[in-house]
C-alpha cells in the first residue's frame, strides 16, 4: 500500500477516530524531511499538510502508461481531396439539410472521383445512422478511408463493408434490419446473402423466411435455384408463393421450364391472313386457351386454385401460370420484340377476357422478372388510371437514361396532373434530371409553384430534389416567378452543390 | 498585409454558438450578398436580410474583429460569419477593391483611432489615477483583513473535515459547500470560492472520490498557508498565490510590463461555462521562443465572447505575461503583422517531454490547473472505453471522458498515422482541441456536439 493510499484511508475515516496519520514515507528524501517538519502541528493539518505535498509530489511525477497496441492503420485515400469549396457545401449540408441533398453531394464526389473530406466521414456516418434514405449511400460514397472508420464503431457498421459485421446483424438483429442486411448483401454478393438466409433458416419465423426469400429477387441466378426449389415443399404457404414467384423470374428454373411446358400447347401467336388481316391491318392476335386443371405439380409451383371473387378460375390459373415465365421468353419464342406482343395482346383484349389477362399477367411478369424492355413497352401504353403504383414499379425498372426520354414523351401527352402516368413516372425517376426534362416539367406546370396545389405537392417535393437546378433557376427566373419560399431555396442550395464540383 | 486563408473550421470556431455558425453556412452564398470586395487589412459586403436597407458587413482581417449594422446582439453575426465562411470557399467571389467604400474606410479608421487611445492609456503612467495613497492602503488593508477572516474560516473548515472524516464529509449536501464558497466570494476570494465549489463535485464523480476530494482539500489548506505568507513569499510566487486566490492584476499594469515577442501559434481554444460564467481559454505556442501562453477570455452567459486569435494560425506579436513564478497567462499587446495558416503545432516529440513541461510547470507553481500542449507524432488508441493518446514511444495517456466526438474526427483525419495533436492537460486526461493531419489544422468539436 502506498503511502498515498494510507493517507487517504486514514483521511476517510478521519483522525478523529483514527489518530494522526503514522509515520509517512515516501522514499524521497527531501520530501520526506518536509513531511517531518510537520510533526508538530495538530493531527488533521498535519494530515493535509502531508497530502499537500504528496499531491504536488505525485502530480509532477505523473508518467505516461504503456500503450495498448496501435491500430492498423487504414488505407491510404486514393482520390483526390475534394475542393474547399465542396467540403464546405458538404458541412453546410450536415448541418441540417435534407438527407436527399447528402445522397447528391456523394454521387457529384463519386463521378469526379474525389473523397470526402476525412474529418467529416463522423458526422456523415452518424447521417447515415440517422436517414435510412441515405443509408446506402453512404455505405458507398465513404470510400476506404470510411470504411475503416466504420469498421472501428458498432453504431456504424452499416457501413463498414465488412461480411463480419453483417454475419453478427444477421444473428442478433431485428426482422428490418436483417432484411436491410440481407438486401444489402444481394446487391453486392449474392451467394453471401444466400449463405445466411439458409444458416439460419430451420429456426427462423414463417414471416420472416417469407420476407428472405422475396429479397432473393435481388441478383437472383441459378446458384439459388436449388435452394429455391426446396422452397417450393416448404410447411408455410406463404414461402411457398415467394419461392415461386422469384423462381419464376429465373430464366433458367426449372418452374419456368415447367411452366412454359403447361403454356406452350395454349398459347399461340396468330398472324394476320385473309379477311382477318385487313379489318386489323396486319396485326397479330394472340390466341390463348384456357387450361383446363390445376393438378398438384401446378399448385407445388405456386398456381393458387381458387379464383379472387368475380373472376373466372381457369382464367385466374392461366394468369398466374403467365406471370410466372419471364416475358422475354415470348419475345424470343415468337422473334417479336415486346412492343408488338402487349400490341398483340392489347388486340385480342378488345375480343375476349384472355386478352386482358395477357396485358395484366405480361405486366406482373415483367415487373417479377424486372425486366426493363417490356417495362419501357408497356410504360409507353399506359393509361391514365393504371393500379395503384404500377406506374412507378415498372418505371422503377427502366434505366435513368431510357426513362428520361420516356418521360419527355409523356409529357408531351398527358396533362401533369397527380394520377397520370407522366407525373408517376417523374415521381418514379429518383435520379438527377437533365436541361430538358426540367425544362419540360417547368413548362408542363404553369402552376407548379404555386402554393395550395395539395396535389401536385408530393410530385414537386420530389422534383425539387431532382430538377436540374441551374436550368430551373433560369426557368424560373423567365417566367418572372417571384415566389421564394422553400422550394425555391432548395433549389438554390443545390445549384451551389452542383456548382462546387465544376 | 495580405489576407490569411482562412479554413471553413476556423471560421466555424469563431461562431458564438453552433446556431450562429449554421445560419453563416447559409449566408456563404454569393446571391445572398449585393456587394462584396476586400483589400489588403478588410472584406467587405453587403448582405441581404428581410429588410429593404442590405446589412453592411466589415471583417477587419487582422483581429480578425467584426462589424455589422444588422441587430443582432451575437457578436459576430452570421452576417459576419457568413461573408468569412464565403471568403474561405470560394475567395473569387469576393474581388480584390481598389478603393474601399467610405463606410469600411470609416470604421477601420475609427478602429484605428480607439487603438491608439488605448495605447496611449496604456503607456501613460497610472499614477495619475492614484489621488490618495493613504486612502488606497486603507481599503488594501480592509481587503487583506476580510480575506485573513475568511481564509481562517476555510482553515477550520478543512480541519473538520478531516478530523471528522472524508467519509462524513462526502454526504454533505451541496449546499454546505455552496455556503462555504458564499463566505469566500464574500471575503474577495473568488479563485477559492471556486476551488471550494469543485470540491463539491468530487463525491459525485465515482471511483476513487476519496482521493480526489483529499487532494484538492490539500491543495487548498496550501493556499491558505501560503496566503498567510503572502509578505515572506518572492513576489513571483506571491503574485501566483494572489491569482490563485481570485485577485487578478488590473490589465493595465499588465500592459505596462515589458512583452516578449514572437511568433505565437495557436493551439486551440476552448470554451466552458462556469457559475454563469463563460470562460475562453486560448492556448499559444512561441515559435522562437518555446513558451507557452494563455489568453483568458470571460463573459456572462449567454453574451458573447470577444474572440481571441484564430486555432491554426501563426500571430506574429507582442504577448505581456502576468507576473508570477511560471508566467502563463498574457495579453496580446499588439500584432506585428498578418496571421498566417498554421501547417504544424510547436510542440513535444514525445508524451515524456510534454509531461516534463507540466511537472516544470507545477514545480514553480503547484495551483497550475492545466496546460495546453501540442504533441507530435501520436495516434489514437482505444482501451475498452477510453481512448487514448500513443506517441511514437508506446507511451500513451487518456483522453477526457466525453471527449468522443474529437477523438472519431482524430481517427478519421488520421487514419490511424501519427497526428500533431494540440490538447489540454489537467494532470489527468487530454482534451483535445485541435490537430493538423495533411498540413491542415482542424478544430476537433471539445463537447458532444458531433459523432455518437
Amino acid at each position: 500500500v502506498s503511502a498515498w493510499e494510507r493517507l487517504v484511508r486514514g483521511a476517510l475515516l478521519g483522525t478523529e477516530r483514527q489518530g494522526a496519520p503514522d509515520e509517512v514515507s515516501a522514499g524521497d528524501p527531501d520530501l520526506d524531511a518536509a513531511i517531518a517538519a510537520l510533526a508538530d502541528r495538530s493531527a488533521p493539518a498535519r494530515l493535509l499538510g502531508t497530502a499537500a505535498l504528496l499531491d504536488a509530489w505525485r502530480r509532477a511525477g505523473r508518467r505516461a502508461g504503456a500503450s495498448p497496441p496501435p491500430l492498423e492503420a487504414a488505407p491510404e485515400v486514393e482520390e483526390r481531396p475534394c475542393s474547399a469549396r465542396a467540403a464546405s457545401v458538404l458541412r453546410q449540408l450536415l448541418a441540417g439539410a435534407p438527407p436527399p441533398l447528402l445522397a447528391e453531394w456523394l454521387t457529384l464526389a463519386r463521378t469526379a472521383g474525389v473523397a470526402v473530406p476525412p474529418e467529416l466521414l463522423p458526422d456523415l456516418l452518424t447521417a447515415g445512422v440517422r436517414h435510412a434514405e441515405v443509408r446506402d449511400d453512404v455505405a458507398r460514397g465513404i470510400g476506404a478511408r470510411g470504411r475503416w472508420l466504420a469498421a472501428l464503431n458498432p453504431t456504424w457498421a452499416y457501413a463498414s463493408g465488412g461480411t463480419e459485421a453483417a454475419a453478427e446483424g444477421w444473428e442478433t438483429g431485428t426482422s428490418a434490419e436483417r432484411l436491410r442486411i440481407l438486401r444489402h448483401l444481394r446487391r453486392t454478393d449474392p451467394p453471401a446473402g444466400l449463405a445466411l438466409v439458409r444458416a439460419t433458416w430451420a429456426t427462423d419465423e414463417p414471416r420472416d423466411r417469407a420476407a428472405f426469400v422475396e429479397a432473393l429477387a435481388v441478383g437472383v441466378g441459378m446458384d439459388d435455384e436449388p435452394f429455391l426449389e426446396s422452397a417450393l415443399d416448404d410447411r408455410r404457404k406463404e414461402v411457398r408463393t415467394a419461392a415461386a414467384t422469384v423462381l419464376g423470374a429465373l430464366p433458367g428454373s426449372g418452374l419456368v421450364r415447367r411452366m412454359t411446358e403447361r403454356l406452350l400447347p395454349l398459347v399461340s401467336l396468330v398472324e394476320p391472313d385473309g379477311l382477318l388481316s385487313r379489318i386489323r391491318a396486319g396485326q397479330p392476335r394472340i390466341q390463348a386457351a384456357l387450361p383446363t386443371e390445376c393438378d398438384k405439380s401446378m399448385r407445388r409451383d405456386g398456381i393458387e386454385p381458387k379464383p379472387p371473387y368475380g373472376m373466372g378460375e381457369r382464367t385466374w390459373w392461366l394468369r398466374q401460370m403467365l406471370a410466372r415465365v419471364p416475358p422475354s421468353f415470348w419475345a424470343a419464342h415468337w422473334g417479336r420484340p415486346a412492343a408488338d406482343l402487349l400490341a398483340a395482346a392489347r388486340a385480342s383484349e378488345r375480343a375476349s377476357e384472355e386478352g386482358q389477362t395477357l396485358v395484366s399477367a405480361w405486366t406482373e411478369a415483367a415487373v417479377n422478372a424486372r425486366d426493363a424492355e417490356w417495362a419501357e413497352a408497356r410504360l409507353r401504353t399506359a393509361a391514365g388510371q393504371e393500379h395503384d403504383g404500377l406506374v412507378g414499379q415498372l418505371a422503377a425498372l427502366v434505366p435513368p437514361e431510357r426513362l428520361e426520354p420516356l418521360a419527355l414523351e409523356r409529357l408531351a401527352r398527358d396533362r401533369l396532373n397527380p394520377v397520370s402516368p407522366a407525373a408517376q413516372i417523374l415521381q418514379a425517376a429518383a435520379f438527377p434530371w437533365g436541361p430538358a426534362l426540367t425544362r419540360a416539367v417547368l413548362d408542363a406546370a404553369p402552376a407548379v409553384l404555386g402554393p395550395f396545389d395539395y396535389g401536385m405537392r408530393e410530385v414537386l417535393r420530389a422534383a425539387a430534389l431532382r430538377l436540374h437546378p441551374q436550368t430551373a433557376i433560369a426557368v424560373l427566373h423567365e417566367k418572372r416567378d417571384a415566389h421564394e419560399g422553400p422550394w425555391v431555396e432548395l433549389l438554390h442550395l443545390r445549384a451551389t452543390l452542383h456548382q462546387a464540383f465544376e | 498585409m495580405t489576407l490569411p486563408a482562412w479554413t471553413a473550421d476556423q471560421v466555424s470556431a469563431m461562431a458564438p454558438d453552433p446556431a450562429s455558425a449554421k445560419s453563416g453556412q447559409g449566408l456563404a452564398s454569393p446571391r445572398k450578398w449585393v456587394s462584396l470586395g476586400r483589400d489588403a487589412r478588410a472584406l467587405w459586403g453587403e448582405c441581404q436580410g428581410s429588410g429593404s436597407t442590405p446589412y453592411r458587413v466589415i471583417v477587419d482581417a487582422a483581429e480578425p474583429a467584426f462589424r455589422c449594422s444588422c441587430p443582432s446582439r451575437k457578436f459576430p453575426c452570421k452576417h459576419g460569419l457568413g461573408l468569412l465562411f464565403l471568403y474561405a470557399a470560394q475567395p473569387a467571389l469576393v474581388a480584390e477593391a481598389e478603393t474601399e467604400p467610405q463606410w469600411v474606410s470609416d470604421w477601420l479608421a475609427m478602429r484605428e483611432a480607439k487603438a491608439e487611445k488605448k495605447a496611449e492609456k496604456a503607456a501613460a503612467p497610472p499614477a495619475e489615477h492614484t489621488p490618495d495613497p493613504a486612502a488606497q492602503a486603507r481599503r488594501a488593508a480592509q481587503r487583506e483583513e476580510r480575506v485573513r477572516a475568511g481564509l481562517d474560516d476555510l482553515e477550520q473548515w478543512l480541519l473538520d473535515g478531516v478530523r471528522q472524516g472524508l467519509a462524513a464529509a462526502g454526504q454533505r449536501p451541496r449546499a454546505e459547500w455552496e455556503r462555504v464558497a458564499a463566505r469566500l466570494v464574500d471575503a474577495q476570494a473568488a479563485g477559492a470560492a471556486r476551488l471550494v465549489r469543485e470540491l463539491g463535485t468530487v463525491p459525485d464523480s465515482g471511483d476513487g472520490w476519496p482521493g480526489r476530494l483529499l487532494e484538492r482539500m490539500a491543495r487548498l489548506q496550501l493556499l491558505v498557508q501560503a496566503a498567510r505568507r503572502m509578505d515572506v513569499l518572492p513576489e513571483p510566487v506571491a503574485a501566483d498565490v494572489r491569482t490563485a486566490l481570485g485577485w487578478t492584476a488590473r490589465q493595465e499594469e499588465v500592459l505596462a510590463l515589458p512583452g516578449e515577442r514572437d511568433t505565437w501559434t495557436v493551439l486551440g481554444v476552448r470554451t466552458e461555462t462556469e457559475e454563469r460564467l463563460r470562460v475562453q481559454r486560448t492556448w499559444l505556442r512561441g515559435e522562437q521562443t518555446g513558451r507557452t501562453a494563455l489568453l483568458l477570455a470571460f463573459a456572462a452567459a449567454g453574451q458573447p465572447l470577444e474572440p481571441g486569435p484564430t486555432p491554426g494560425t501563426r500571430v506574429p506579436g507582442e504577448l505581456v505575461f502576468y507576473p508570477g513564478a511560471l508566467p502563463l497567462r498574457a495579453l496580446l499587446r499588439q500584432r506585428t503583422g498578418a496571421p498566417e495558416l498554421a501547417t504544424a503545432l510547436p510542440g513535444h516529440d514525445s508524451l515524456e517531454a510534454a509531461l516534463g513541461e507540466w511537472s516544470a510547470a507545477l514545480g514553480r507553481n503547484p495551483w497550475t490547473e492545466r496546460l495546453g500542449l501540442a504533441l507530435h507524432g501520436v495516434t489514437l488508441v482505444r482501451d475498452g472505453d477510453r481512448w487514448l493518446l500513443r506517441d511514437s514511444a508506446g507511451a500513451a495517456l487518456p483522453l477526457a471522458r466525453g471527449a468522443d466526438a474529437a477523438a472519431w474526427m482524430l481517427l478519421a483525419a488520421g487514419g490511424g498515422r501519427p497526428l500533431q495533436v494540440a490538447a489540454e492537460w489537467d494532470g489527468a486526461a487530454l482534451l483535445p482541441l485541435g490537430a493538423v493531419a495533411d498540413g491542415r489544422y482542424l478544430v476537433l468539436p471539445t463537447s458532444a456536439e458531433a459523432g455518437t
